[in-house]
């Protein structure tokens, strides 16, 4: 069926008790636990129906089909940063790297304080933390990590720093090195091959290709939702749905989207944050062949929380891609392929955006501004990640700023620690956002209270990244899926303490 | 001298002849333009009013190369790298362009054949078997 649980040819209106909208890790997270209660769930996803394992052979297939804006998203400021979400069933975990880490419980605890949120000590999260890790697999990957891996460990260890080996949701990942286009072993244990079969399976109902524009509030409750979805000539229908109870788990962007579209305003929307994220690439007298082997597995852990180092997948495009920055000074690298590997330095942002919709158009307007200390740990990153490949026998590194020549030593990349990365030239990214409807007992400044209950609204609740109170420091996954199992389990306990 | 734009994005295509080079450069406009249709509404009003005034800029190098393939893509080259420098709006569309035309030109068959790589598909199904083969002897 062109929709999963329904084949969508006309108008139609449906009812449940609970409608999940996003199918990432925080709704099918939720949606778990509401089925096992017995709930008559519905699931409302804009993205396509791609199957496990079936995904295109070519990046650029892939951001068509199963990313948002065809891998084209980003937050307007000084620098503009690009980001990218998951627009597919299950979400960000069908291209994502599959790397469960939990939230440094110094943070968990600062949070809980400072934002009044209820029950959320790390001794409180710990048993969701590990129910996570029981549904992806969370575990090392099987060896050998590849060339790309240990110059990372080396590099590290080089310099005296903390390396971890990172824990991922696999199950006999064979290296195809394709998370980004959807995992085509099935190794990766996405929400695709984890929780949607099982929730489908016990009469959860999934309709793909269906996005809500808004949801009807009348006498603080949501009475309807309305949506559009797309059937298989590509026509689009209305799809009407009543439903008892709402979880919003469409993202750190949408959520506060639809949210504002539908008039819910209050602290929604203000408080974005992020995980920017400056690239290098490191070149090597040695073979390293990272473009067929698996991303680098270990991370730089030594400046955690402020500020993690790991490595990214490379393959003939995305190296072509760095290159293509200034042709001059990188081309030549092009046939060095087998001689390169992509790292990175990810910074856990003070700074903070905001997400608008903007009348008639489908897509918000997002901002973000980065504060003197974000620059500050940027540039810190950048520097000793290079003088870190240097010393684990780099011959050059080009860091991701426009024009810029490349260091070709563990002095020259110290050329920015006094004067900061030029701003208008470095090339940001991130895949990590969060925070903006902000969960705690203070309503002044909280969308939600400590269990994803919109304030002011009795039957809608959150369930996804947006909730999280401030960025992590580390991949968000496993916070994002403990977050939604919490608040769909309180969900659950009060509605069998009201029967 | 057609495709100035997607010709400054592009390192000099020595792999290809003529023919595939504007084959390729046909396949990644017409790439380029689903893309940014696809892109949020504030990149397409940007790629509506900048790209003109890119190929208005880009002018003097077809009317300097004189028909002449390399000189051309040199001069186009350098006048985006120029543009770029100043960052603001116009740098992040010659940004987003860069980033398009090397994605779609560097998984194009005919470039990974020349750099001896794997076709992606077959890629995909031999890693499906290894690990069918892994599952059915550790299940």
């Amino acid at each position: 069926m062109n929709n999963v649980s329904y084949q969508i040819e006309n108008n139609v209106r449906l009812s449940c008790d609970v409608l999940v909208i996003g199918s990432g890790a925080g709704g099918a997270s939720a949606a778990k636990v509401l089925v096992d209660h017995g709930f008559d769930v519905l699931m409302v996803e804009e993205g396509p129906y791609v199957p496990a394992g079936q995904g295109p052979s070519e990046l650029h297939e892939s951001f068509a089909t199963q990313w948002r804006n065809a891998g084209i998203t980003a937050a307007l400021g000084k620098p503009t940063v690009a980001y990218a979400e998951g627009r597919c069933v299950g979400g960000g975990t069908e291209i994502n790297s599959a790397i469960i880490q939990q939230t440094p419980e110094s943070l968990l605890e600062d949070w809980a304080r400072k934002y009044k949120i209820r029950d959320f000590g790390p001794q409180q999260l710990q048993p969701y933390y590990d129910d996570v890790k029981r549904i992806v697999n969370s575990s090392l990957t099987p060896p050998p990590l590849g060339r790309a891996s240990e110059l990372l460990r080396e590099a590290g260890e080089k310099m005296g720093w903390r390396v971890t080996e990172v824990e991922r949701g696999q199950r006999g990942c064979v290296g195809a090195n394709m998370c980004t286009h959807g995992c085509p072993s099935r190794g990766r244990q996405s929400m695709l091959n984890t929780i949607l079969p099982e929730a489908l399976g016990k009469g959860m109902r999934l309709i793909s290709d269906c996005r809500v524009s808004r949801l009807v509030v009348e006498g603080g409750r949501v009475t309807r939702a309305v949506a559009k979805a797309k059937d298989g000539q590509g026509k689009h229908h209305t799809v009407i749905i009543w439903p008892k109870q709402v979880f919003v788990c469409a993202g750190a962007i949408y959520t506060p989207h639809l949210l504002r579209r539908s008039g819910i305003k209050k602290n929604v929307g203000n408080t974005l944050k992020m995980h920017p994220t400056v690239k290098v690439m490191g070149v090597f007298p040695e073979k390293v062949d990272a473009h067929l082997s698996r991303f680098p597995l270990y991370a730089v852990t030594e400046f955690m929380p402020n500020m993690r180092m790991g490595g990214s997948l490379i393959s003939l495009s995305l190296a072509g891609i760095y290159c293509g920055e200034d042709w001059s000074t990188r081309g030549w690298m092009m046939d060095k392929l087998e001689n390169i590997a992509s790292y990175y330095s990810m910074v856990r942002s003070d700074g903070s955006g905001y997400v608008r919709p903007v009348m008639n158009f489908a897509e918000p307007l997002v901002t973000y501004r980065l504060t003197k200390r974000d620059w500050h740990w940027l540039t810190l990153g950048s520097s000793k990640l290079a003088q870190a490949l240097f010393a684990a026998g780099a011959t050059h590194v080009y860091p991701s700023i426009q024009s810029h020549s490349g260091w070709h030593d563990q002095a020259s990349c110290t050329e920015f620690l006094d004067r900061g990365l030029p701003q208008s030239k470095t090339r940001l990214m991130s895949v990590h956002l969060f925070s903006s409807c902000p969960m705690g007992e203070d309503d002044t400044w909280s969308a939600t209270d400590s269990f994803g209950n919109v304030h002011g609204v009795a039957n809608l609740t959150l369930a996804d990244a947006s909730q999280i109170p401030e960025a992590p420091g580390t991949n968000p996954q496993g916070t994002i899926m403990a977050l939604a199992l919490r608040n769909a389990r309180a969900y659950c306990e009060k509605r069998e303490i009201a029967a | 001298m057609k495709h100035p734009i997607i010709t400054a994005m592009m390192p000099f295509a020595a792999l290809l002849s003529a023919e595939e080079d504007e084959r390729l450069k046909r396949e990644i406009s017409s790439f380029l333009s689903r893309a940014i249709r696809n892109a949020p509404w504030f990149v397409q009003a940007a790629a509506l009013i900048l790209t003109p005034l890119l190929w208005v800029f880009l002018l003097p190098s077809i009317i300097i190369a004189k028909g002449e393939a390399s000189a051309f893509h040199v001069k186009c080259r350098k006048t985006v790298l120029f543009l770029s420098i100043w960052g603001g709006p116009f740098a992040s569309l010659i940004q987003l362009y860069q980033y398009l035309c090397a994605l779609y030109y560097y998984e194009h068959p005919i470039i990974l054949q020349r750099y001896g790589l794997e076709p992606p598909a077959l890629r995909q199904e031999r890693y499906r078997k290894i690990r069918e083969k892994m599952i059915l002897e550790n299940p």
